[in-house]
């Protein structure tokens, strides 16, 4: 399945983009769509350590299957406040 | 039906703390404790000219409204927490938190509490702006 991954921060930076386009199998979870980034996009890969995986509008666990009907975001620490 | 008793913001506009302060008001509370954090103009020896506050808006604001839950269901009265998105000046408030309770004590622990979370879980970044150099992310660790 095909995704368009939202970035924040500097995420956004290292991409030159909001979004970042992925070719996932059906049934990915969290840590396997982080190997993969890591595989596919290394520009990132210094970042992925501390980079949470949000699924709609919660964090996602590590485990949990990427669903392909919601929207998908890399979220960076955060500096809020 | 009851009000409820806590409430969570992104605004872009500018926070209002007399409107934030009666929204916390309740005859049974004695104490109303409110933090404004604010736009400064030096981080790490650089001259800020501005923050421009950017937000994954539904995962912010699902998180936000944990905060306050939380600190509703840990004693206080009620809970509110606005945060400010775009750019901000120097001297801008960037987020309040309030609680009310009938006592001051526990009070000053749970802003200090829900300042912690906010600042660890909430998908909030800053892009600050220097006199003398290009704008830079900041993000946690």
């Amino acid at each position: 399945m095909e995704l368009d991954l939202l970035l924040f921060a500097s995420l956004r930076d290292i991409a030159g983009a909001q979004t970042l386009k992925v070719d996932l199998p059906e049934g990915a979870t969290v840590s396997e769509l982080l190997e993969m980034i890591a595989q596919n996009h290394p520009e990132f890969a210094p970042k992925l350590p501390h980079v949470r995986v949000a699924i709609g509008d919660e964090f996602a666990q590590p485990g949990d299957t990427i669903p392909a009907d919601q929207e998908i975001a890399l979220i960076p620490p955060v500096s809020g406040g | 039906m009851m009000e409820p008793n806590y409430e969570a913001q992104l605004t872009r506009e500018a926070i209002d703390t007399e409107k934030a302060r009666s929204w916390l008001d309740d005859p049974g509370c004695g104490a109303i404790h409110i933090f404004c954090g604010v736009v400064r103009d030096l981080n790490r020896s650089k001259t800020v000219t501005a923050i421009e506050y950017h937000a994954h808006e539904p995962l912010a604001l699902r998180s936000l409204e944990k905060v306050v839950a939380g600190l509703v269901d840990d004693g206080a009265t009620k809970a509110l927490a606005i945060h400010r998105l775009g750019m901000l000046k120097v001297g801008e408030t960037s987020i309040l938190l309030g609680v009310s309770l009938p006592h001051r004590k526990e009070g000053f622990g749970l802003l200090e509490r829900g300042m912690i979370e906010i600042k660890s879980e909430v998908a909030v970044w800053k892009h600050e702006h220097y006199r003398d150099d290009a704008p830079e992310w900041i993000e946690g660790s």
